[in-house]
């Protein structure tokens, strides 16, 4: 029942908005419950798994690996509580601040599907039934994006919806392949055949496909231009909360695809990972440092902080695979936030080109006191949680005596703060523009702060209070180590 | 057979990849079925498709006579046609709505907002 939970809260809440379609009112209160019952769901199997437990659920009562599995070990528990958790302060944010999102349009309901997927992703053994909740995920998505005000956002749609269309497709081509090579689907068994194989380089190959596809879902070098094309044209809490999910879930697919599925062969998944992960890193914040609106700057972020968690997930130590989880739960925390901010950029300034603000610390001091602990976080400054998730996959990048990618990482934390620095020049520093920007439709409300405070709040107990998550983070990188226990948690002592 | 269908394939994928980079965006629709279809069959041929011999379990038996035709790869497939019939209807109807509120059905024009 625990690991069904987190599936059907979404899906009820789902369902209860669809038949109370025209009480759009209630939809956002409706989301925060639905919300913050899969934040205590997730939470519940955190705390079951923490000890080392694998729990899994065969459906329909299927033996594995003839049915659908839905398996729960550390880094599962980790990605459902970050998940949930994003989710819940973007749905706290549209409370109290709803942003003008099409509510009548069914755009809760959405909402709620998409964190059904990303769970529903992160809880599924078997490989047909992750791309079912990817699509599930996508289609959502899609929907959201498309839903947006103006052509800017009909256009970001068709940019994200091409490429990702063209992963999908590759995405069924590989399972197809691999399907007919191996003959299953259930991650525990593919492990298993793939180890008694060998080095076929046909699995080498497909292995390398479904790399691509996670890539391109998790906007890695060369794949990323869907993301700064399409996350702008958002609205701010919707591009945090996507920022959390969709990004990540393709990083927790390359995660499985190189410790669990290919873990008998995963020199060259690797090798990829680490090579295409450092220049996502620099292109990344370099195509950050060229921008001039806020949320696209921070949307280049977003793609290179994923390539510090991919470069970890490459370097596949235990330590480097604890410092990637690591990451991926700050850039949760930190990130979200930062995108919230945008929103009190929007409201204050007029809109959230820098050019066009100014001032911000002399009429709005307390967001500038949270987007200071925000922003140096996300550029690692101790005693913040970037210091230590950074600190962790620079020390493994050390000890794996990759020398070159650990001063890739401490030179592209240096241009993040220099990013985050011109934010804070062009929006708070400096004196406004003149003529002053137009007056914003809606006025100030200190409570629109609290998300984002909530999160800078999180950032600094991650930081100061870390210990327990990295010990956390550390028991779960040696578990994916060893993908032996997996196995047998799912088929059983005697497969 | 499997020669046939195998080159078939290729040129779906082929001529799907090569339509969705055209400039047009109905022609980028094109190209997207032509590549979910080429998956779908991909998925097919992987499953070494037999001719004439479904997985039916004759009378008196406990299981179909090998060599049958594999139903989970056609399970396999039927989700993806119905998950691509989806996003298909999905993708006409932004790609209709995004042609009338930018007036251009060419993909170069979409540009989100940013105009020299």
């Amino acid at each position: 029942m625990t690991l069904v939970l987190p599936l059907l809260i979404p899906l009820l809440a789902a369902g209860i908005m669809l038949a109370a379609w025209g009480r759009a009112r209630a939809h956002p209160w409706l989301n925060l419950a639905a919300s913050g019952a899969q934040v205590g769901a997730a939470l519940l199997v955190l705390a079951t798994v923490a000890d080392g437990r694998i729990l899994t659920l065969q459906l329909g009562s299927w033996p594995a690996p003839y049915g659908i599995s839905l398996v729960a070990d550390r880094l599962t528990g980790l990605m459902l509580s970050a998940f949930a958790i994003a989710a819940f302060l973007g749905s706290l944010h549209l409370v109290v601040d709803d942003e003008d999102v099409p509510a009548r349009l069914g755009f809760y309901a959405l909402y709620q599907t998409t964190v059904l997927g990303v769970s529903g992703a992160v809880l599924t053994g078997d490989l047909f039934n992750l791309f079912v909740w990817f699509e599930v995920v996508l289609i959502s998505s899609f929907v959201i994006l498309g839903l947006g005000r103006g052509r800017a956002a009909r256009e970001g749609t068709i940019k994200y919806f091409v490429l990702n269309l063209a992963s999908s497709a590759v995405f069924l081509a590989s399972i197809g392949l691999l399907y007919g090579s191996l003959g299953t689907l259930n991650y525990a068994e593919i492990s298993r055949r793939l180890a008694e194989a060998g080095g076929d380089p046909l699995h080498q190959a497909i292995g390398l496909l479904l790399l691509t596809v996670f890539g391109i879902k998790a906007a890695v070098f060369p794949l990323f231009s869907w993301l700064p094309a399409s996350y702008p044209t958002l609205p701010a809490s919707v591009v945090a909360v996507f920022s959390a999910l969709l990004t990540k879930l393709g990083i927790y697919a390359m995660i499985r695809l190189t410790t669990l599925l290919f873990a008998a062969q995963p020199q060259a998944l690797q090798t990829a990972l680490v090579v295409f992960g450092s220049i996502t890193m620099i292109t990344g914040v370099l195509g950050a440092l060229a921008q001039s609106d806020a949320k696209r700057l921070l949307s280049f972020h977003i793609v290179s902080q994923v390539g510090y968690i991919v470069v970890g997930v490459g370097l596949a130590s235990p330590l480097a695979l604890a410092g990637a989880m690591l990451h991926l739960l700050h850039n949760v925390l930190a990130k979200s936030g930062l995108l919230l901010l945008t929103r009190q950029f929007e409201l204050r300034g007029g809109s959230s080109d820098l050019g066009r603000l100014g001032g911000l610390l002399v009429s709005a001091p307390a967001l500038a006191a949270v987007f200071l602990v925000l922003a140096l976080g996300l550029a690692g400054v101790p005693p913040l949680s970037g210091f230590v998730s950074k600190y962790v996959l620079v020390l493994s990048a050390v000890e794996r005596d990759s020398w070159w990618v650990a001063a890739a990482m401490l030179g592209v934390s240096v241009l993040t703060l220099m990013s985050m620095l011109k934010i804070w020049n062009e929006a708070f520093a400096k004196a406004p523009p003149a003529p002053p920007p137009p007056a914003p439709a809606r006025t100030w409300h200190p409570v629109r702060l609290a998300p984002a405070t909530a999160l800078a709040v999180l950032v600094v107990l991650m930081g100061v209070f870390g210990q327990p998550i990295v010990a956390l983070t550390r028991a779960g990188a040696e578990q994916l180590l060893r993908p032996e226990v997996y196995r047998a948690a799912v088929l059983g002592e005697n497969f | 057979m499997e020669l046939a269908l195998a080159l078939f394939v290729g040129a779906l994928v082929g001529g799907g990849f090569y339509m969705m980079l055209r400039r047009n965006v109905v022609k980028m629709l094109i190209g997207l079925v032509l590549l979910s279809n080429g998956a779908n069959l991909l998925i097919f041929l992987a499953a070494r498709p037999v001719r004439g011999r479904s997985a039916i379990v004759p009378q008196g038996q406990t299981a179909p006579e090998p060599p049958y035709a594999d139903p989970l790869a056609q399970a396999l497939i039927l989700t993806a046609i119905v998950i691509g019939f989806g996003v298909l209807a999905f993708a006409i109807a932004l790609v209709y709505r995004t042609e009338v509120e930018t007036g251009s059905d060419d993909i170069d024009d979409y540009v989100e907002g940013e105009r020299p």
